[in-house]
């Protein structure tokens, strides 16, 4: 092993240093977008901290990561129920319970974006069902398709205001072939279960589950390389 | 198990997709193989991406406030029951009614909350009711609607079949009143019998029938020689309102059957045909009788 060392020269140290930045980069760009907890120090991540701070009952942090996440949350909620009031009810649960269970959250089980994005989804999407049930309408759902709008290539005026994140994501998934999107969109906005989607698109269950997948993975890599 | 399933299994989890079997498979799988929860982990992430894809929309500036109103008031609960948790901080005597005040309108809350329960399942069984009513009353009246159609399509088929009847028995009555008819008028026809009074053709005989109402007849003759070329048989009928005969046509007999069949009509309108008369006259007929009478009815 020594004798190894000694033959690196400084720049050899160099390159090595640089190819092993180069094999992490990937996840590191999504990590330091997302949060993932295999990325670098958890501090770096902005909602993160925030969150730490909101488990000390910083009022100050929960107006910052209010101001961070809010329109995200709202427009998932707002796609998955398609009522703004509905929608308001959604996001203002969400953060009241980020203030509460902000003590609870561990960086190292994923980012504070995904936590957020899956409580509100969460309840976005058990609404819609109690809705679904309540009044039976379960075909109510065919008429009003989720799906990823506007296109990339024609970006609604207020697209911008959402950063590059959601330019990269939205051009991620222009780029999944149509019938991978179909499944993928149906599982994230619809809250159908997997046999309703598969019912929904008039495709064997196992074909969907084979779409989402591959989905999914393709989504996974498209952004590693584009965030 | 193969790296396909799994697959698939992280990214339904990722999307919350999975049921309870195969979230019990998942977390097998796991367990097995630790790489499995980095895939997990980086599918949640990339599932939590996909928020970026519904349309940008703003939540109303009052949700905001709202929310940061709501935590500045639950923030100091907790505070100052951290600060109020030693027990050797006295507990207010106001503090306990406000306390027990609290607790009685929770009770009354819970009983308000229980009461709109009933009335609400109350409500909604006699919501049940009605609607089952209401589906019944359809079902009847869908019933009487599809029986009043029948009667009505067989009340069609009777009425086509009555006038088809009446028809026919119109028809048939028709018939009958043309054969009674026919039979009256039958009775009116006038047949006589001309026998000859040629000498040398005393076989000759003819037969006249006269329909007075049609104001027609024929006459038929059989045995008689045929005139000579500037001749003509003549018929004539007998009526005593004229005071001469009245003419009815020459004819010609045919020459190969000694026969002849003449339709005739007369030339004045007759009221009683008292006799028939056949003389033979110059070629082209006369207007009064002028040659002999070679036939006569009796």
């Amino acid at each position: 092993m020594s004798g190894l060392l000694l033959t690196l020269t400084p720049s050899l140290v160099w390159s090595l240093a640089k190819e092993a930045a180069e094999n992490n980069r990937d996840t590191r760009a999504m990590n330091a977008r997302f949060g993932g907890s295999s990325g670098p120090e958890p501090t770096e991540r902005p909602e993160t901290e925030m969150l730490q701070r909101m488990a000390q009952k910083d009022q100050e942090a929960f107006a910052q990561l209010y101001d961070r996440l809010s329109r995200p949350l709202y427009a998932v909620a707002l796609r998955i129920l398609g009522d703004a009031g509905e929608a308001q009810d959604i996001v203002h649960d969400t953060f009241i319970g980020l203030w509460d269970k902000a003590a609870a959250f561990e960086a190292t089980r994923g980012s504070a974006f995904a936590w957020a994005v899956a409580l509100t989804r969460n309840r976005a999407i058990d609404r819609l069902r109690q809705r679904r049930r309540r009044a039976e309408i379960l075909r109510e759902s065919a008429t009003e398709t989720p799906g990823f709008e506007p296109e990339i290539g024609a970006p609604a005026p207020e697209a911008a205001a959402q950063g590059e994140d959601a330019q990269a994501v939205r051009a991620a998934v222009a780029t999944l072939p149509v019938e991978q999107k179909r499944a993928v969109e149906l599982a994230f906005f619809s809250g159908l279960t997997q046999l309703e989607i598969a019912q929904r698109l008039g495709e064997p269950l196992g074909t969907i589950k084979a779409r989402i997948r591959r989905g999914l993975l393709k989504l996974r890599d498209t952004l590693a390389t584009r965030l | 198990m193969s790296t396909e399933r799994n697959e698939e299994l992280a990214a339904l989890d990722a999307l919350g997709l999975l049921g309870d079997g195969e979230r019990r498979e998942f977390l097998e799988a796991q367990a097995a193989d630790p790489k499995l929860s980095q895939l997990s982990h980086e599918l949640k992430e990339t599932a939590a991406a996909l928020a970026h894809t519904a349309d940008p929309s703003t939540p109303p500036p009052e949700l905001r406030a709202r929310l940061l109103a709501e935590i500045s008031g639950g923030s100091a609960a907790p505070a100052r029951a951290a600060n109020a948790a030693p027990a050797v901080v006295p507990f207010p005597e106001w503090r306990t009614w406000v306390a027990v005040g609290s607790l009685a309108a929770a009770a009354g809350l819970a009983v308000v909350a229980a009461w709109l329960g009933k009335s609400y399942l109350a409500a909604r069984t006699a919501n049940e009711g009605l609607k089952q009513e209401a589906a019944l009353a359809d079902a009847a009246m869908e019933s009487e609607r599809h029986r009043l159609e029948a009667e009505h399509i067989l009340s069609t088929q009777e009425l086509a079949e009555t006038r088809q009847q009446l028809a026919d028995n119109s028809a048939r009555l028709d018939a009958v009143n043309r054969r009674l008819k026919a039979e009256a008028d039958l009775d009116q026809v006038k047949i006589a019998a001309l026998t000859s009074l040629l000498g040398n053709s005393p076989q000759a005989l003819a037969i006249a029938v006269w329909d007075p109402q049609g104001q027609r007849g024929v006459l038929k003759v059989s045995g008689m020689p045929v005139a000579a070329a500037d001749k003509d048989y003549q018929l004539w009928l007998i009526d005593p309102q004229y005071q001469t005969p009245v003419s009815a046509g020459i004819f010609r007999i045919d020459p190969q059957t000694g026969e002849a069949r003449i339709p005739f009509t007369a030339g004045l309108p007759i009221t009683t045909a008292q006799k028939f008369a056949v003389s033979l006259e110059r070629r082209g007929g006369a207007r009064q009788k002028e040659g002999p009478i070679v036939l006569v009815s009796q």
